[in-house]
């Protein structure tokens, strides 16, 4: 991975540090891949969020409880979330010192047309929770994986694992219909988000994958390991400014936003659907969870449009959309983001069809 | 050295007061991440995965020290997020009932079984404690069987109907209910705050609703209503209390009850 500009080996990383160093900008399709450990807009967009926090809680009814509450949720959050994240960044180190380019780049020519299936797959042997799913992705494209791969990666792992499956047959289990659309519902979504990609990478032709090399001397695997764990100290720190951010919008929401409000819009099936998907951006429940959260819509909204929220969940929410900003363009996240929409409401609608 | 105080800090908290965030089922995992992090924060801080790495790969040459990923570290400002952390977290929790507010009330719907599965599954809710269960005895709701017991009794009303209940909760009113109405609900959480939903039952028969979020126990005998807030297409008719006696009570040590189908 460490190249200067004119090719040559970077000699002052010879030394045996195999991870990405500043020196190898130039080569990558991606913008701003400087190895900055901290997007320098954090600290403002944490400041920015503490102050709407304190907007709110100015503005409510009773603000000692709104402060409460709102540290509760976001306290609630942080500790559930920091062996989940603290797994992934230990999980993306790994993956960048031990997984060779060749394995990812080969990966094409090698399953062809199952490519993209195998992927969606992938979460039965990396089952990462939303919160740490990002960081995964920006290592896997680091190293090469293609765009249309990474989104299917990041759409797929954290719904079609092994967790999520169980916490939602446990919650559903006096509804098969429901699980089942959840997970081969959610399969075609992957299915159909990943094929919108691959359209738009065929039309932009010329814009080749440069595959990255990584710089590997003869090292053995013990300092390699105590590598990869130094690496995740940094990982970790990055990654939990983003989700704290995250996690903070999402108490904000929860103890502010009346969820029982969402629930007026059930004039249609869309609507309804629509207003789920909505609540499940905003709520940014950890995919894990929201299986039980879904059970408790049941009550008030259609089941198409839990189905929705239950599809929807775990591809994409307020907490990961500050994350991608570092990992995709914005471009490509509204294409994500409509795509999901467009994907999720017609499944939703299918459903309602299909269990009337 | 931010990550060794984190570290601290989440295993403190989940040491002392984990349970008022967490349910008892992911409070080990997080205890383990923070004394994981901790240690990681302290492995980075003093270098000693540095110095072991030099001494395994025998390298004479010294690694420059600041190189490579150690460089762009803009530590200091993540700072605020000890925030939470240092607001004494046990002061946050008495506001259970108010957390509340915002969710959505489970009335475990679209259970609706056969009445032989309904006495397997009131069976399995009593399991602990199968003595309370008879016609004449009162049926106490614990933390184990609180959400199980409700879907149950909203499963079927009219099957529950008659039977004597004692139940503690806290006091759950929406704005333009009648006085005389009121929930006596319990928060269940599956994996931490975030995701609580409000469980409970209705009561009626004070003149005067007691205070929202106050903790009240009851006890009463199980009717069916068909008029109440929160009656819908969906829920036409519903299981309420009729309470006999209410005394106010102080929170439980465990204030969160396990979701339904454990």
């Amino acid at each position: 991975m460490p190249h200067r500009a004119d090719g040559a080996a970077c000699a002052a990383c010879a030394a045996g540090f195999l991870t990405a160093s500043p020196c190898s900008v130039e080569n990558r399709p991606m913008e701003s891949n400087h190895r900055r450990a901290i997007h320098p807009a954090l600290p403002y967009l944490l400041g920015g969020i503490v102050a709407l926090w304190v907007f709110f809680i100015l503005r409510s009814f009773n603000g000692i409880m709104a402060f409460r509450n709102t540290s509760a949720i976001f306290l609630s959050l942080m500790l559930e979330g920091f062996p989940f994240v603290l797994l992934g960044s230990l999980l993306a180190s790994l993956v960048q010192e031990f997984v060779p380019t060749t394995v990812i780049t080969g990966m094409g020519s090698r399953l062809g047309r199952a490519r993209i299936p195998v992927v969606a797959l992938s979460g039965f042997v990396l089952p990462i929770c939303e919160c740490a799913i990002v960081p995964t992705m920006r290592r896997l494209r680091e190293k090469g994986l293609g765009l249309v791969d990474a989104i299917t990666f990041l759409v797929a792992v954290p719904l079609i694992n092994p967790v999520v499956i169980a916490s939602t047959i446990v919650a559903f289990s006096d509804r098969p219909a429901l699980i089942l659309g959840r997970f081969l519902g959610g399969f075609a979504v992957i299915l159909i988000v990943a094929g919108i990609f691959s359209l738009r990478e065929r039309q932009r032709a010329g814009i080749a994958e440069v595959a990255v090399g990584t710089f590997r001397p003869r090292v053995a695997v013990g300092p390699r390991i105590l590598h990869a764990v130094e690496h995740t100290a940094v990982e970790f720190v990055e990654v939990i400014g983003y989700y704290s951010v995250g996690a903070m919008l999402s108490a904000i929401v929860q103890a502010f936003v009346p969820v029982t409000s969402f629930f007026a819009f059930t004039d249609t099936i869309l609507l309804a659907i629509l207003a789920m998907i909505a609540l499940a951006f905003l709520l940014s429940v950890c995919s894990e969870a929201d299986a039980f959260i879904g059970r408790s819509f049941l009550g008030v909204m259609p089941e198409p449009a839990v189905l929705a929220f239950l599809v929807f969940g775990p591809m994409f929410d307020l907490k990961n959309l500050l994350l991608l900003r570092r990992v995709l363009s914005a471009r490509e996240i509204l294409l994500l983001v409509a795509s999901l929409l467009v994907a999720v409401s017609v499944l939703g609608v299918v459903y309602a069809s299909i269990t009337v | 050295m931010l990550l060794v105080i984190v570290g601290g800090a989440a295993t403190y908290v989940g040491v002392t007061d984990g349970l008022g965030f967490l349910s008892a089922r992911v409070l080990p995992r997080t205890i383990t991440a923070g004394i994981a992090l901790a240690i990681l924060g302290f492995v980075e801080l003093t270098g000693v995965a540095r110095s072991l790495r030099r001494t395994l790969m025998r390298t004479k040459k010294d690694p420059p020290s600041r190189h490579g990923h150690t460089d762009h570290h803009d530590r200091p400002r993540l700072w605020p997020l000890l925030l939470p952390f240092l607001l004494v977290p046990s002061a946050l929790l008495s506001s259970t009932g108010s957390i509340a507010g915002n969710k959505p009330f489970v009335v475990a719907p679209g259970t609706d079984p056969a009445p032989t599965t309904i006495e397997d599954a009131l069976d399995e809710a009593l399991a602990p404690d199968p003595e309370s269960f008879a016609e004449h005895g009162v049926t106490e709701f614990t933390m184990e069987n609180f959400a199980d017991l409700t879907a149950i009794a909203f499963g079927d009303p009219e099957f529950v109907q008659g039977r004597r209940v004692r139940l503690t909760g806290f006091v759950y009113r929406q704005e333009g209910w009648p006085e005389t109405d009121f929930v006596v609900g319990r928060l269940s959480i599956w994996c931490c705050l975030a995701d609580a939903a409000l469980v409970g039952l209705l009561a009626r028969g004070t003149e005067v609703a007691p205070e929202r979020d106050r903790w009240v126990e009851i006890e009463g005998v199980l009717a069916v209503a068909h008029d109440y807030p929160l009656a819908s297409e969906n829920l036409e008719s519903a299981p309420i209390v009729i309470i006999d006696s209410l005394r106010y009570v102080e929170a439980p040590e465990m204030e969160y009850v396990l979701p339904g189908g454990f």
